[in-house]
């Protein structure tokens, strides 16, 4: 069995959900549309058929719901790998200082960390604006990030969120770690479906899963 | 008649003596038609004394210490007067039953009149030795509180995130597609 897919287009075929919860690549895809949106030649389909799929739900008035792994995910690849980011200063970094033995993004960040604190940390502040601009877009866009709270039956809730990731992650090997842990996060979060751009999830029974590919 | 402000300040802690308070006054307070509020100490305290004094009087004495002066004197306590009860009615009460229904607790009364004098004279002297702590913490409070104001606002002032988005929006708008190195965000 598989996860009930909805594309994006058959969005108003289908009975609406009362709660979504927005997947990271969902939302990466919207703030780089937003940040964009002057200039479509640098959009592709996905990134405005997000855009779209968002307004319709925005105009259903579905509660739109993250976590703080949603927000953890966006911060990291707005911060570091959008263009202009932590991994471009860390090459231009590397480049400039002749460094040798990193070769992945994320080695040449540690490398300029570690060799060069100083320098790293006044990159840092060039492009500090982000985290309150993530801030701002989160807020201006309607998506409330919310945790699991601890129940009466649920006496310790983040055990039991890991608990069913791993238990999602042993049934459908498909799905990344962190994939089964935003489905577990929504199933406690009371979703009744997921929006993603992450193919992986439509795999995942018996979630309901609006996509766009 | 202990100091109200004194006493306003000690609420009584043992439950049992509270429960205890409670009903003797509840009872004794009910012979006036005056609800009082069990809930507060200073009126719990004034229904104590206020029983004290007219049991301790008699029936002659309470009777002839209906007078404008006692009237004003159970009004200022805390006590609700019934709706429709003018302060004639309420003063004539049942001169005869009251004092000898009562007079039964006159001496638990007085104890615990004894033990809540006690405990507002303890809590005082104990209070008193830590009053210059006191003062001392609330001016450094005072001084810290407005540092932390001036930081917040200093920080405020650049933690804003609608300049922050204004920034992004200039800052990194892309001109062109980006290259494959960015296929994760693609």
């Amino acid at each position: 069995m598989a996860a009930t897919g909805i594309p994006f287009a058959d969005y108003a075929n289908h009975p609406k959900p009362k709660r979504l919860y927005l997947d990271s690549s969902f939302v990466i895809a919207l703030l780089f549309y937003e940040l964009n949106k002057a200039n479509p030649p640098v959009l592709r389909p996905k990134h405005s058929a997000s855009f779209n799929f968002y307004q319709a739900v925005l105009s259903d008035g579905i509660d739109l719901t993250g976590s703080i792994l949603t927000y953890s995910e966006v911060l990291h690849h707005y911060c570091f790998v959008y263009p202009g980011g932590m991994f471009d200063l860390a090459k231009n970094y590397c480049a400039a200082a002749a460094v040798s033995g990193a070769n992945t993004p994320q080695e040449k960040f540690k490398m300029f960390l570690k060799r060069d604190q100083p320098a790293c940390d006044a990159a840092w502040q060039t492009i500090a604006y982000r985290v309150a601009a993530t801030e701002h877009f989160f807020s201006t866009h309607n998506i409330v990030l919310r945790s699991p709270l601890p129940s009466p039956l649920l006496t310790n809730v983040t055990k039991d969120v890991l608990n069913y990731a791993s238990i999602l992650k042993d049934a459908f090997v498909a799905i990344e770690a962190t994939d089964c842990v935003h489905l577990s996060l929504a199933t406690y979060l009371d979703s009744d479906a997921v929006v993603t751009l992450d193919l992986g999830f439509l795999t995942a029974d018996p979630f309901k899963i609006y996509y766009t590919s | 008649m202990p100091d109200i402000e004194r006493v306003n300040k000690v609420k009584p802690t043992d439950e049992e003596d509270e429960a205890k308070l409670a009903g003797l006054i509840a009872m004794a307070c009910g012979a006036f038609g005056a609800t009082p509020d069990l809930n507060d100490p200073v009126t719990c305290y004034s229904g104590v004394d206020l029983v004290l004094h007219c049991c301790t009087q008699g029936t002659e004495g309470w009777v002839a210490s209906v007078n404008s002066a006692f009237s004003n004197a159970v009004a200022s306590r805390g006590f609700v007067v019934p709706s429709g009860t003018t302060m004639t009615d309420w003063t004539c009460g049942p001169p005869s039953a009251f004092p000898r229904e009562l007079s039964r607790y006159v001496v638990q009364l007085q104890r615990v009149n004894q033990t809540l004098e006690t405990r507002v004279e303890k809590e005082l002297t104990e209070f008193r030795m830590y009053l210059p702590t006191i003062r001392k913490l609330t001016r450094e409070y005072g001084s810290a509180a407005s540092r932390v104001s001036a930081v917040l606002t200093r920080l405020g002032r650049k933690y804003d995130p609608p300049e922050a988005w204004k920034i992004a929006e200039k800052k990194d708008a892309l001109p062109g597609p980006p290259g494959d190195e960015y296929s994760e965000i693609m």
